[in-house]
């Protein structure tokens, strides 16, 4: 019997480092001398089998020379887990030809390498004793856990779940595909950590990454979750047996239906748990589909014979299988673009001017604003939470805005509705509201000038008397725990500057937003944190509010963050839908988008310590 | 002439002058919508394209790409025409 070396990348996917830990621990218990070589080696020992998870992880991020990519390639044996479809799997596949046999966790992956030629072999994946981290009588804290990759699809299928899932205990953890998800960043665990907190749900969600239904079954995800009694909840897929839908799992095509069901009743889910728990640790063990595939790998010859002069060009295979394109990103007409913005942004400041002139001529200050407030107002004295709305012109929206600000419970707040001088009969609406809701503690400030979003923002923040302030357009909602919950964030991390949570897109398109946790080098890539976010007043206070600043118009929030960010400070991420951002045609990030490319050299000048991409 | 009038006559008159800076700004507005179809043309767009390729910060990269992309060109025809 061959000793057993497994090799994966140390600063590849954390999810691959997991998959070689289980089958080593697999083969030790398949009495085989069994090593995980995660330090960035790579298969040197012809006597040994060795198996690499993940293949392109390992030799493209470990920045070996082809000659020795292909002489490690040809002493090893492939574990490919790429989903089949994917660039991923394309990378991958290039490092299985000088193997003379490849293994794939995927059972339709397999199929596919079987197809191009290769002798591949599904592995299929099985439960470790490891994993196992169920505590006797323990009851899960957490009612739903979803772990998984962005996607457009899983993006409006967890939107549709919102209304379902703003009053429960869910944990939603979303990872960007675009980079390498390694342990501990933006909320994502791996390990013993994982299992503890599988260990600590009810139900596991699982969706499927794009249209195709019924799509893969995700053994390993799906394994870990069993292990520790978790409850699947999946949508129809293919590829479970000798797993047991109904049995071992909850398969359905519209998870809302039975989500409910499913955690009403704690007691009969964690019996599917449990069910599903018995049998990938004790029927369906991963020792049972290894151990036949370390016995044919010891009877192969050890060494595939070298058949090339020369080793493939591996890195420029790979740069092509990932489709990198050819031409670099195509910026137009940059003069003409900044000529534009610059002419609009100094028209903008002109008009506020001439509203500011008009206004002193009317009540003798260029900055007058009006005040309606309710007797709840006047006699709220320390309120918990303040909420400042910005209006402008969606006085056919705002009310259904002030309801669901109303409507929250467990905290004491007040709402500060800063009218930016609308076009339209916003400010009679909101005064109307206000006249019809004595009993919520409400302010409008009626700006006679139109100050432009972060200045209105920023006199809503003037005017608050809570130490948290939650932010808000006048078109978007919160669910009734939004204001309760992200308090408590903020008071569970009390260095936190902000809480944010996953927010459910409604409207013209659907999906969710400032779905992923704080991690400042994602900060640096895109703004994915929406300004409907709950910052602690002092810390507004503390960094000057707002920037009025004509260069990130529009980009006023994901400045505000990195500012937060250079300072060392951070937000922290609920991980729940607890608010509703409606999308629709226009935005005033249109604007914006005219001279992008010069707005984000502006921030990294701003800040130039922080990881930007590409250094600074 | 009152304290207060005299202000308010300084305002309008300031009011006046931003109404004409506005008036000039709009011109050039209008006058960048005109340029559009001239700014925008083909042979504008390509010049554009050229300019950014010369001015990207990993040039070198771009320019081995396409060379790559040009020497593969026959190999990858003939690739096609054998799958159709």
């Amino acid at each position: 019997m061959r000793p057993l070396n497994v090799f994966v990348a140390p600063t590849g996917n954390a999810f691959m480092g997991d998959i070689a830990a289980w089958i080593v621990e697999a083969g030790a218990l398949l009495g085989r001398r069994s090593t995980l070589h995660d330090q960035g080696d790579r298969p040197t020992d012809a006597e040994a089998i060795n198996l690499v998870v993940a293949p392109h992880e390992l030799y493209l991020l470990g920045g070996f020379t082809d000659r020795q990519i292909d002489a490690a390639a040809r002493l090893s044996v492939p574990v490919c887990t790429e989903q089949p479809g994917t660039p991923w799997f394309e990378v991958s596949r290039l490092f299985c030809a000088a193997s003379r046999t490849v293994l794939d966790i995927n059972l339709h992956g397999a199929e596919a390498l079987r197809k191009q030629g290769f002798d591949a072999h599904h592995l299929r994946l099985g439960g470790v004793p490891s994993m196992d981290r169920r505590v006797v009588g323990a009851t899960p804290t957490t009612e739903l856990l979803f772990l998984g990759g962005r996607t457009e699809r899983r993006s409006r299928r967890l939107a549709e779940l919102a209304p379902h899932l703003w009053n429960r205990n869910v944990d939603l953890r979303l990872f960007s595909f675009g980079r390498p998800v390694l342990d501990g960043v933006g909320g994502l665990v791996f390990g013993s950590d994982k299992y503890d907190l599988l260990a600590d749900s009810l139900v596991l969600l699982n969706l499927h990454r794009d249209d195709t239904i019924p799509g893969y079954f995700e053994w390993a995800r799906m394994i870990e979750a069993m292990a520790n009694g978790c409850c699947v909840l999946t949508e129809p897929s293919t590829g479970y047996e000798p797993l047991e839908a109904g049995l071992h799992f909850v398969e359905t095509a519209d998870p809302a239906d039975v989500i409910a069901s499913l955690l009403d009743d704690p007691l009969g889910t964690a019996a599917i748990g449990d069910r599903a728990a018995r049998a990938v640790l004790e029927q369906f063990p991963l020792t049972a589909t290894l151990g036949p595939q370390l016995e044919r790998i010891d009877q192969l010859p050890v060494a595939r014979p070298k058949r090339r002069l020369f080793a493939p060009n591996y890195g420029g295979r790979a740069l092509r299988a990932q489709q990198i394109p050819v031409l670099p990103a195509f910026t137009p007409m940059a003069a003409l673009r900044h000529r534009t913005y610059r002419a609009l942004m100094a028209e903008t400041v002109l008009q506020r001017q001439i509203e500011g002139a008009r206004c002193q001529l009317r009540h003798g200050s260029a900055d007058h604003v009006e005040r309606v407030e309710s007797a709840s107002y006047r006699e709220l004295d320390s309120p918990q939470v303040s909420v400042v709305v910005t209006l402008y012109d969606y006085g056919h929206l705002v009310t259904e805005t002030l309801d669901s600000i109303a409507a929250s419970t467990e905290v004491t707040f007040e709402i500060i509705v800063v009218d930016d001088h609308s076009n339209d009969d916003g400010r009679a609406v909101v005064a109307g509201w206000i006249g019809e809701h004595s009993g919520v503690a409400a302010l409008l400030l009626g700006s006679e000038i139109n100050r432009g979003l972060p200045a209105a923002r920023n006199l809503g923040f003037e005017a608050s008397r809570a130490p948290k302030v939650m932010v808000m357009d006048a078109d978007n909602l919160v669910y009734p725990t939004a204001l309760r919950r992200l308090a408590d964030a903020l008071d569970a991390d009390c260095q936190a500057a902000f809480a944010y949570s996953v927010l459910e897109e409604f409207g013209t398109d659907t999906g969710v937003r400032s779905a992923m946790a704080w991690h400042v080098p994602w900060l640096c890539e895109a703004n994915y944190i929406d300004a409907q976010a709950m910052l602690r007043r002092d810390a507004w206070q503390r960094h000057g509010g707002y920037r009025d600043d004509e260069l990130v118009f529009g980009w006023e929030d994901w400045e505000l963050w990195l500012r937060f960010a250079a300072a060392g400070e951070h937000g922290v991420h609920v991980s729940q839908m607890l608010g509703r951002y409606r999308t629709q045609e226009v935005s005033m990030l249109s604007t914006s988008n005219l001279v992008g490319d010069h707005m984000l050299r502006h921030l990294r000048e701003l800040y130039p310590a922080l990881a930007w991409p590409g250094g600074s | 002439m009152t304290e207060s009038t005299g202000r308010a006559a300084e305002i309008e008159e300031r009011l006046d002058a931003l109404q004409r800076e506005s008036q000039a700004r709009r011109a050039e507005l209008r006058a960048i919508a005109a340029e559009l179809p001239e700014a925008t043309s083909r042979r504008a767009l390509v010049r554009s394209m050229v300019h950014s390729v010369a001015a990207a910060p990993n040039k070198p990269a771009v320019v081995k790409r396409i060379v790559v992309k040009l020497l593969r060109a026959p190999a990858d025809l003939v690739r096609r025409f054998r799958k159709s």
